[in-house]
């Protein structure tokens, strides 16, 4: 059981004459329990690829299948919930708790208030203080948290977000971060990013785009060995895993990377002396 | 799901009559117009219709979206030949009769007139949106509402509005379908159930279609007000549209000949 791309690609306008190549040969698997981060500048194919995962578009090439069934299936439905860039502009109920509850109780749950409920105490936000509130007079990082709650209520298997932590100040990414990598216990999670800096630390598997095809598809440890490859993409990694790469490059002994400056300091430290 | 676009939308290409001024076109549209309405036979229709069959040959609109304006209109036509053909009981000689109701001759061939009359102005008047954009057509119809600032007609703040409003169509019909996107992500059906369930389905997407539009708005007007626009007195423009000589010539020739075809016929 997991969502499955293989030889994915995708071809805006295609058969126009002007038709646009956005992706191609794009392979992997998601299992519930993983968070995958497709990263990409850009213009890379980063939000077709999430679109053709959601069904919500027609791949050109290959195939997506969710659960062994076409994503826009009726079998499917329910299964992929997807977050937009900017959800939070999609909010139309006039309280938050009736905004999350609109997906599980267009899927048919038994109780969807509980349901959002949950969602929304999944994210931080406790429904007793934020439920009954206008959706519009959340801040920004609360409304984000608040419109992902809204795809977590879905509950579904599999959850793709994009962007999730665009256009926050630290603490809301913070928050978003935390709501989405505890979300990876029940479901299988990618995060598709230009930024995938505050996502590394915790994802199982790491797919870079650059114009429209993959230039690396690995574990975490395997990128810090390539991460030349990856940066070529127009990536860069976080500039305190890069000091270590770059020592390890010149022959520092470093077995493994820390992701917090007090960890890297420990590492550099401790490779510094196995030299002496 | 896609936003239908209505008809009358630019066609960009290369021609003589996209080349013409706007002011130009709105000028032939209304002697055009006078002409039409003018004309009392089919020897004068005819005509008005060789100077259509002309102007859209001569404007390279593809004759399909030249007339795309008909189809919508076609309940209109319809009504306008049965309500001069139908006759209830009537006394005199009919063509066709079921009972008391009857199909009267000379009353048809008035519906077929003012049928062909309808046809000839929306594919005539249409040729002026088709082949000016949106951006030259309310410049110039700034030019042409500037005699009414002296009643204090904003004049210029009018031409402001619709070419803001023209430029919103294509974001909002963009923003609408994100926003369709989103919702059936989230289970929303929009083809399901009766017409009130459809309706009611809608909800969802106008509401947060309506909300970032006035925020939008808001950001537009206080952008504008950042960059000191103060209305339409005193600006002056990056490309004027200037009338040339062919412009004043077309002009003249074309009001003369249709005031003439529809005064003569």
């Amino acid at each position: 059981m997991a969502l499955i791309a293989r030889g994915l690609g995708y071809i805006y306008g295609q058969g126009t004459g002007f038709g646009i190549d956005a992706l191609r040969g794009v392979d992997f698997d998601l299992s519930p329990g993983e968070l995958l981060v497709i990263a990409g500048a850009t213009g890379s194919g980063k939000s077709t690829l999430l679109r053709l995962l959601a069904g919500l578009l027609r791949p050109s090439a290959g195939s997506v299948t969710v659960d062994g069934a076409a994503p826009d299936a009726r079998s499917a439905r329910g299964k992929v919930a997807i977050v937009f860039q900017n959800p939070e502009s999609q909010f139309f109920a006039e309280s938050v708790l009736a905004d999350v509850a609109f997906g599980p109780g267009n899927l048919g749950a038994d109780d969807p208030d509980v349901v959002a409920a949950d969602a929304l105490a999944a994210v931080g936000l406790d429904p007793d203080t934020f439920g009954g509130r206008s959706p519009l007079t959340l801040s920004g990082g609360e409304a984000r948290r608040a419109a992902i709650a809204g795809a977590l209520a879905m509950r579904a298997p599999y959850l793709l977000l994009d962007e999730p932590t665009a256009g926050l100040d630290s603490r809301g990414r913070r928050d978003v971060i935390a709501a989405v990598t505890a979300e990876r216990v029940r479901a299988g999670v990618a995060v598709v990013t230009h930024d995938p800096d505050e996502f590394l630390s915790h994802a199982d598997h790491v797919l870079a785009l650059s114009e429209g095809a993959p230039v690396f598809d690995g574990s975490v440890a395997a990128l810090f060995d390539a991460f030349r490859e990856y940066e070529s993409a127009g990536l860069r990694l976080p500039e305190v895993v890069r000091a270590q790469l770059l020592a390890r490059e010149r022959g520092a002994h470093i077995p493994s990377i820390g992701f917090e400056p007090r960890e890297a300091a420990r590492v550099l430290m401790a490779a510094r002396g196995d030299r002496r | 799901m896609r936003v239908p676009v209505a008809f009358g939308q630019y066609v960009p290409v290369d021609s003589p009559i996209h080349a013409l001024d706007a002011k130009t076109k709105m000028g032939l549209v209304a002697a055009f117009t006078a002409g039409v309405f003018m004309v009392d036979g089919f020897p004068g229709l005819v005509v008005m219709a060789l100077v259509v069959v002309a102007a859209v040959a001569v404007s390279r609109v593809p004759w399909r979206i030249a007339v795309r304006g008909v189809r919508a209109l076609s309940f209109i036509l319809a009504f306008t030949l049965l309500a001069h053909g139908l006759r209830w009981n009537p006394a005199t000689v009919t063509l066709v009769r079921l009972g008391p109701l009857a199909v009267d001759g000379p009353g048809l061939v008035t519906g077929v007139f003012f049928a062909a009359r309808i046809m000839l102005l929306v594919v005539g008047t249409s040729l002026l949106t088709l082949t000016t954009t949106p951006v030259q057509l309310t410049d110039g119809l700034e030019r042409v509402m500037r005699p009414l600032e002296v009643v204090r007609f904003p004049a210029g703040e009018v031409a402001m509005m619709l070419t803001i409003a023209l430029r919103f169509i294509p974001t909002t019909a963009a923003e609408a379908e994100k926003i369709v996107i989103a919702q059936t992500a989230r289970g929303a059906r929009f083809d399901e159930g009766g017409p009130i369930r459809r309706a009611r389905a809608f909800v969802p997407v106008l509401v947060p279609l309506f909300i970032n539009l006035f925020r939008r708005a808001e950001d537009l007007a206080l952008a504008m007000e950042s960059r000191c626009y103060r209305g339409g007195r005193g600006r002056t423009r990056l490309n004027a549209s200037v009338m040339r000589p062919a412009d004043w010539m077309t002009l003249a020739f074309a009001t003369v000949v249709m005031i003439a075809v529809g005064v003569a016929l």
